[in-house]
């Protein structure tokens, strides 16, 4: 379900009735996306809710390139990516898709460096501007002092800030979390957000954010609910905004 | 590609304590490779240096005459073996002479006398010598059930007649006794006419001589002595003076005729020369020398040494690719998060594919020159660790390069081989996940 049209002229993520379906061990289909549709245009946050097992993660994965659709239409950058090879969509996610995960996901023989430099890396950022950039992201997330920091010795407030210089480093124009703030304390989860934010609104991205947690949502500008495969606003910032 | 070497690199670097298990593991299958293999050079160049050392010789030489000689060109020869190799005590050359077509009516079972219709400088049958005697190798002479001096055919010399080798033959020889020396010059000319009746006579005259024998069985005029060069080449020359006493005995001309040398390397050209000499007094060519064996009596234990030793290594280096082929992949299973993140961030299945085959590459290649350098280092610490001659103290050792280059080339392939299958697993698990 479309969330109406934003002001700006080209949406970063236009999915148009996407389904997917996935056939159960018992013989059965289980639909968990059903003519869901998505716009979402920079500068733009949109949180996604709804109850577990409804099939947010798969709407992710879909969005992020991972999980090929039954159906529906999906243009990223205004681009067509329905029917991309596994090797153009990795392409597409070393450059424009930035994740965020709740547990992190960083690698752990890595420091925070060489988390970040691997993203840069595989972005296909040159050699010498690598560790520089990674030191510009690690310094935007406020982690300029735990540069050579393996992640072990790191809290989780830290952790997740290194997860997101690494999501940052690329500079993507898209950048998918899944529940970004669900391992953290009220405080770090309210530094996470800002830092995401800020990215939205620095580099002119669009987020996309799982969550359960209502505070996160607010926090977007937008709020969708993912019900029965299709996904329903609860709260559009922009329209009330407009109406106002 | 580049961005695989990138990930590869970031792998081994931040995986070290994981690498490091895999990389004791090869260390131990290409490093057994790698020494086993100088070890078989460190034990050949000792033996090398033991030959020169102790019998005076590296290498072995022989050279066919172009013609067979006649009886009188090869005592001609053998007369100038003696004083050449007189003269020139460092030369070590022989003289061996084709006897078979003179014994070959003579190797019929233990029939009786009568087949040796051809040696009739014999005298009595052919008969079976006892195991103990067949298990002699070398040549010996014994005093036989008539008394009379026997020569005995040693084992490899009873292969190369055609003699049945567990049926050795021993050889009643009716030769002229000392205090007949009249009969004796019979049976030489005898011998040198190939008359055989006259011969026959000969024997007969021998035969009544025999008491004699029986007391002074090593005075046997028609066996020429040898000097220096038995001592010096005795396996070599044991054989010769088999087929020279032969020869004598039987009085007919051998169906061919060759020299061989030994010398040390830089040598070889002078005593090539003098065994073309001892040719040239007999009016024969000689043809063009071949190099036959550096170290005649210890190349069986070379070969021993360097074949159970390769046996040994490959069955090591396949124990070592399959156990690091088995880690690192199990390895690889591990580390299944780490990849998923790495397909998030935009790696492709190709990539990390190729990034793992990389991983194991490096950390093979890195195991190789480990390995290649501790040998070095080994080999100039202590030049004799690695020779498995005991008799010989290896006091310096240049490792071949043609080992290394081998090692090397291994190296690359183990690796290759035990990067492809944690990277095969990688790019179904990225796929699954």
């Amino acid at each position: 379900m479309s969330s109406g049209p934003e002001w700006h002229g080209g949406f970063v993520i236009d999915a148009v009735g996407l389904a997917k379906s996935f056939r159960a061990r018992g013989g059965g289909v289980t639909e968990l996306l059903s003519d869901a549709s998505l716009q979402v245009a920079p500068w733009t946050s949109v949180a996604v809710m709804g109850r577990s097992g409804v099939g947010k993660s798969t709407l992710l994965r879909a969005l992020g390139l991972f999980q090929p659709l039954d159906a529906g239409s999906y243009r990223l950058l205004g681009s067509d990516v329905s029917g991309l090879s596994e090797r153009a969509c990795s392409a597409l996610r070393a450059k424009h898709i930035g994740f965020v995960f709740q547990e992190f996901r960083l690698l752990p023989h890595l420091t925070a460096t060489g988390n970040v430099e691997t993203a840069a890396a595989i972005a296909g950022m040159p050699v010498r501007t690598r560790r520089r950039e990674a030191h510009r992201a690690l310094e935007l997330v406020g982690l300029s002092h735990r540069l050579r920091a393996s992640p072990r010795t790191l809290s989780g407030g830290e952790q997740q800030r290194v997860a997101l210089a690494r999501a940052l480093v690329k500079r993507p124009s898209l950048i998918l979390a899944d529940e970004p703030t669900g391992a953290l304390d009220d405080t770090t989860a309210a530094a996470v957000l800002e830092i995401l934010r800020d990215a939205v609104a620095v580099s002119a991205a669009a987020l996309v954010v799982v969550t359960h947690d209502p505070v996160v949502a607010q926090a977007c500008d937008r709020q969708l609910r993912l019900h029965d495969g299709q996904l329903v606003p609860l709260l559009d910032h922009t329209v009330v905004g407009s109406t106002a | 590609m580049r961005r695989a070497v990138t990930l590869a690199g970031q792998e081994v670097r931040g995986n070290w304590r994981r690498n490091l298990v895999k990389g004791v593991i090869l260390f131990g299958a290409i490093g057994t490779q790698l020494f086993t293999s100088l070890a078989a050079a460190a034990s050949e160049e000792a033996v090398t240096t033991y030959g020169a050392a102790v019998f005076g010789y590296e290498q072995t030489f022989r050279a066919d005459l172009e013609t067979p000689p006649s009886l009188a060109q090869l005592q001609t020869m053998d007369a100038t073996l003696d004083s050449e190799t007189t003269a020139h005590p460092g030369a070590v050359v022989v003289l061996q002479a084709d006897v078979s077509a003179g014994l070959t009516s003579s190797q019929a079972p233990v029939a009786g006398p009568a087949t040796a219709t051809s040696l009739t400088s014999f005298h009595g049958p052919w008969a079976e010598i006892s195991a103990t005697t067949a298990a002699s190798t070398s040549f010996a002479e014994v005093d036989g059930p008539t008394a009379l001096p026997r020569l005995v055919v040693s084992g490899p010399m009873a292969d190369r007649l055609g003699v049945t080798p567990t049926r050795l033959v021993t050889v009643s020889v009716a030769a002229t006794a000392p205090s007949t020396a009249e009969s004796g010059d019979a049976a030489a000319d005898a011998s040198e006419s190939g008359d055989v009746a006259d011969a026959a006579e000969s024997g007969d005259a021998a035969a009544d001589a025999s008491d004699a024998w029986a007391q002074s069985p090593r005075a046997l005029p028609d066996i020429p002595a040898h000097r220096g060069p038995v001592e010096r080449n005795k396996a070599l020359v044991n054989d010769v003076l088999a087929s020279r006493s032969l020869l004598h005995l039987i009085g007919a001309a051998p169906e061919s005729a060759s020299i061989y040398w030994r010398c040390r390397a830089p040598e070889c050209t002078d005593v090539a020369g003098i065994a073309a000499t001892i040719a040239r007094t007999a009016g024969l060519s000689l043809a063009a020398g071949n190099r036959v064996d550096s170290h005649d009596e210890l190349t069986p234990v070379l070969r021993q040494q360097r074949e159970q030793g390769a046996l040994f290594a490959w069955v090591a280096l396949g124990l070592g690719a399959v156990a690091v082929a088995v880690v690192a992949t199990a390895m690889v299973e591990v580390r299944t998060p780490e990849l998923v993140t790495l397909r998030t961030l935009g790696a492709t299945r190709s990539t990390l594919f190729a990034a793992a085959l990389l991983e194991g590459l490096v950390v093979a290649v890195v195991v190789g020159i480990v390995s290649m350098a501790a040998s070095l280092a080994l080999a100039r610490l202590d030049p004799d660790l690695l020779n498995h001659i005991d008799a010989v103290e290896l006091t310096r050792f240049r490792p071949p390069l043609a080992v290394y280059l081998r090692t090397g080339a291994l190296t690359v392939l183990v690796g290759l081989l035990t990067g492809l299958l944690p990277a095969l697993r990688a790019y179904r698990l990225v796929r699954a996940n």
